[in-house]
C-alpha cells in the first residue's frame, strides 16, 4: 500500500533521483490542505451508514426487477450481502482519500472483484450503478458548505469522485 | 510502504472498520510534521553531491587504510573513490524519502533489508558508513524541526549499520 507520499518515492526511487522542486511542492500543497481532507473523511466515517442505506435504496427503486422474484440479488441474504459490499466499497474509498492513492482501494478491494462477482453471477452493472448513487451522496456530504469556512475544496472532491469511479468501473 | 497513514490504515482495515479517532489522530500529526521534511528532502537534493563528497573525504581521514587497500571495491583508486560516494549517496538519497513519507519505510524496505549480507559478501565494512552520516549529521548545517526530521532517519539508519 502506498501513500501520495511513498508513491512519488516510489517512482523517484526507480530513476534513482532525489525528489525534484516540483514533487516536492506538489506534496507540500496537498499537507497544506490536509485539514480539508481530513474533514472529508471525518464526513463520510459519520455519514457512512446512511450513505450506503440511501443507496441500497434507490438502487432497488430503479431496479426492482434484480432485486425481485427471480433476480439475481432476490432474499435477505443476497440483499445484506449487497448492502455490505457497499459498504466496503465505501470504506476502501475513505482510506485512499485519507492516502491520497487508489492502492489501498485496488489492492485491498478491487483487484479480482469482478472474477468473484462473475463466479457468483452478481450483476457487476448494478453494483456499479449503486457506488454511483454513493458517490453523489458523498460528494453532497464532503461538499457541504453550511456552517464551516468556506474555502476551495474542488480538487479534493474531483479526487473523491474518482476513487468511486474507479471502483465502478472495476465491477461494471 | 510503512508510513504513518498506510499504517494507520492497515490497523483500521484489520478490523473492517473505518479509521479510529486515535489513528485519525496520529495521522493530523503526521501531516502537521509533513512540512519539515519536505524541507528536509529538499536540502538532500540540493546537496547530495556536496555531502556525499565531504562524508567520504572524512571516512578516508578517519579511517586512512581504506585509501590503501587494493581492490576495486576500496578507495585506493578514482574508480573505489567513485563508488564510495556513490553508496553514501545512495543511503542519502533513501533517507531523504524517509523525510517525505515520514516514516522509516524506505530504509527498511530500500537498504537495511539484505544489508550484512551484502556488505560482509562484498567485503566492506559497516563501520565506513556509520562514519560517513555521522559526518553528515554533525555537518549538514539544517536547524530546528528541518534538521529534527533529517537526524532521526540519519541516527536510524547509523543504529541499523551499528
Amino acid at each position: 500500500m502506498l501513500d501520495a507520499f511513498s508513491r512519488v518515492v516510489d517512482q523517484a526511487d526507480k530513476k534513482g533521483a532525489y525528489l525534484s522542486n516540483d514533487e516536492i511542492n506538489a506534496l507540500s500543497a496537498m499537507v497544506a490542505d490536509s485539514n480539508k481532507r481530513l474533514d472529508i473523511v471525518n464526513r463520510l466515517n459519520a455519514n457512512a451508514s446512511s450513505i450506503t442505506a440511501n443507496a441500497y435504496r434507490a438502487l432497488v427503486a430503479e431496479q426492482p426487477q434484480i432485486f425481485g422474484p427471480g433476480g439475481a440479488c432476490f432474499h435477505h441474504r443476497n440483499q445484506a450481502a449487497c448492502i455490505r459490499d457497499l459498504g466496503f466499497v465505501l470504506r476502501y474509498v475513505t482510506y485512499s482519500v485519507l492516502a491520497g492513492d487508489a492502492s489501498v482501494l485496488d489492492d485491498r478491494c478491487l483487484n479480482g472483484l469482478r472474477e468473484t462477482y462473475q463466479a457468483l453471477g452478481t450483476p457487476g452493472a448494478t453494483v456499479a450503478s449503486g457506488i454511483q448513487k454513493m458517490k453523489d451522496a458523498a460528494v453532497a456530504i464532503a461538499n457541504n458548505p453550511n456552517g464551516i469556512t468556506k474555502g476551495d475544496c474542488s480538487t479534493l472532491i474531483s479526487e473523491l469522485a474518482s476513487y468511486f469511479d474507479r471502483a465502478a468501473g472495476a465491477v461494471a | 510502504m510503512k508510513t504513518p497513514v498506510t499504517e494507520s490504515i492497515s490497523a483500521a482495515d484489520s478490523r473492517g472498520a473505518y479509521l479510529s479517532n486515535t489513528e485519525m489522530q496520529a495521522i493530523f500529526g503526521r501531516f502537521s510534521r509533513a512540512k519539515a521534511g519536505l524541507e528536509a528532502a529538499r536540502a538532500f537534493a540540493a546537496n547530495s553531491k556536496a555531502w556525499s563528497e565531504a562524508a567520504a573525504n572524512s571516512v578516508y581521514q578517519k579511517f586512512p587504510y581504506t585509501t590503501q587497500l587494493q581492490g576495486s571495491q576500496y578507495a585506493s583508486t578514482p574508480e573505489g573513490k567513485a563508488k564510495c560516494v556513490r553508496d553514501i549517496d545512495h543511503y542519502l538519497r533513501t533517507i531523504s524519502y524517509c523525510c517525505v513519507v515520514g516514516g522509516t519505510g524506505p530504509l527498511d524496505e530500500y537498504v537495511i533489508a539484505g544489508l550484512s549480507e551484502f556488505n560482509a559478501a562484498l567485503g566492506l565494512s559497516p563501520s565506513w558508513y556509520v562514519a560517513a552520516l555521522e559526518f553528515v549529521r554533525d555537518n549538514h548545517g539544517l536547524s530546528g524541526d528541518v534538521a529534527g526530521e533529517a537526524n532521526i532517519y540519519l541516527s536510524y539508519a547509523i543504529n541499523a549499520l551499528s
